[in-house]
C-alpha cells in the first residue's frame, strides 16, 4: 500500500494515475469487519494510515510500525484554573472541583468531595441572645440547653442600687442549703470534709453603687450532667465601695449540690435592686 | 411604697418578663440578705479577733506572716 501523498487539486482533462488512486484517493478511512480482515488486506500499511472496525467500532492508525487505536475512553479535561481537582461525578461523568480557599479541607457533602472550613475545636455560642440587662432585685435566665459542655456567666458593668451589695446566683430557683462559698485556701475547698452551708453563692465582693467597672464571671463545668454536683468557681472584680478607684477581688469555688442539669440562674443582690449591668450566659463546647 | 420586682429571660423562646416578686422570692432576698450580714459580722469578728493576738504579740501583720513563712 503506498504513502499517503497529501492533498491535490485535479484539475479537467488530466489523467488519474494508478499513483495518484494511491496516494490520493486511497487514502480516506477505510472501513474492515475486524483487525484481522485488515491486516489481511492491509499487508504493507504506512504510517498515516486510517482504518475503521465494525466489530470493535473503533478508528486505528498506523505509527509506522504499529496500528493504534485512535478511539479513548478517557475523558475531556474539565480543569480551568490553577488548583483545580477532578471528581467522578454522576456515575463516571468526570466533574471540575476548583481550589477551596486557605485553610479549608476537603470534606463530602451529600457524596461529593468540596472544600470546606473546618469546624472549630471549640468556641462559646452566647445563649441569651445579646445579653440580659439587670433590672430589678434579681434576674433570672430559664430554658437555659443542656447542649453544651460548659457554661460561662459573665456579669459586665454590674453596679447596685445599694451601696455595699453584694451579688449571688442560685440555679434552678433551689433555695434550700445546697451551696457553699470560699477563697480556694479554705479548708473544705483544699480536701476537707465540708457540709454544704450556704442557700446562694456569692459571685462579687461588696460593691460601689457609683462607679462600675465590674465584671463577674462564673463558669460551670459540666453543668448539663445529671448525675453530678456542680463544681462551679467565680473569679470577679468590682470598684470598691469605699473607694471606688481602688477594687475588690473574689475568687472563689462555688460549688452546687445539684445531680441535675442546670437548666435556670438566678442573679440577686444582697440588699435592693441593680442599677446597671449585663449578664451574658455562654454555651462552651 | 416601692415594689420589688424581678425579671426572667426564657432563653428558648427569648421573652423578657419583668413582674413584682413573690412572697417566696422575698423570702429569698431577705434569707440571702441575712446570711451575707452575718458572714460579713463572721468575717469581721476573725479579723478583729486576728487583730488583737497580733497587738498582744506585738507584731504587725507582715511580720506575722514573715514568722509564719
Amino acid at each position: 500500500m503506498a504513502a499517503g501523498l497529501g492533498f491535490k487539486d485535479f484539475v479537467t482533462g488530466e489523467v488519474l494515475t494508478a499513483a495518484d488512486v494511491d496516494g490520493y484517493l486511497m487514502q480516506g478511512i477505510w472501513v474492515f469487519a475486524s483487525a484481522t480482515a485488515r491486516d489481511a488486506a492491509v499487508t504493507s500499511p504506512q504510517e498515516g494510515n486510517f482504518a475503521y472496525l465494525k466489530d470493535t467500532n473503533t478508528t486505528t492508525y498506523y505509527t509506522g510500525s504499529a496500528w493504534t487505536n485512535l478511539d479513548t475512553t478517557g475523558m475531556v479535561n474539565p480543569m480551568t484554573t490553577t488548583g483545580d481537582t477532578i471528581y467522578s461525578s454522576s456515575g463516571s461523568t468526570p466533574a471540575r472541583l476548583g481550589i477551596g480557599s486557605t485553610g479549608q479541607v476537603l470534606t463530602v457533602s451529600g457524596g461529593l468531595p468540596v472544600w470546606s472550613t473546618p469546624a472549630g475545636g471549640g468556641g462559646m455560642t452566647l445563649i441569651n441572645t445579646g445579653g440580659t440587662t439587670l433590672t430589678g432585685s434579681s434576674v433570672t435566665i430559664s430554658s437555659i440547653p443542656t447542649t453544651y459542655v460548659d457554661l460561662r456567666l459573665i456579669v459586665e458593668n454590674y453596679r447596685p442600687g445599694t451601696d455595699g451589695a453584694a451579688l449571688f446566683i442560685q440555679y434552678n430557683s433551689d433555695t434550700g442549703s445546697n451551696y457553699r462559698n470560699g477563697s480556694y485556701s479554705d479548708t473544705w475547698a483544699t480536701g476537707s470534709a465540708s457540709t454544704w452551708a450556704s442557700t446562694a453563692n456569692q459571685i462579687s465582693p461588696d460593691t460601689d453603687n457609683g462607679t462600675s467597672n465590674a465584671s463577674i464571671n462564673v463558669y460551670m463545668p459540666n453543668y448539663s450532667s445529671a448525675t453530678t454536683w456542680k463544681p462551679n468557681y467565680c473569679t470577679s472584680i468590682v470598684n470598691d465601695n469605699s473607694t471606688p478607684a481602688n477594687f475588690r477581688g473574689l475568687y472563689f469555688a462555688v460549688p452546687y449540690k445539684a445531680s441535675a442539669a442546670i437548666t435556670s440562674l438566678t442573679l440577686s443582690l444582697s440588699t435592693g435592686s441593680f442599677t446597671s449591668g449585663t449578664a451574658y450566659l455562654y454555651g462552651v463546647k | 411604697m416601692t415594689k420589688i420586682q424581678v425579671k426572667e429571660y426564657n432563653c428558648e423562646t427569648g421573652e423578657e418578663t419583668i413582674r413584682d416578686a413573690t412572697a417566696e422570692e422575698l423570702e429569698n432576698i431577705k434569707v440571702i440578705a441575712e446570711n451575707h450580714e452575718a458572714r460579713k459580722a463572721e468575717l469581721a469578728a476573725k479579723e478583729a479577733a486576728r487583730q488583737a493576738m497580733l497587738d498582744r504579740l506585738g507584731l504587725t501583720a507582715d511580720e506575722a506572716k514573715l514568722l509564719l513563712g
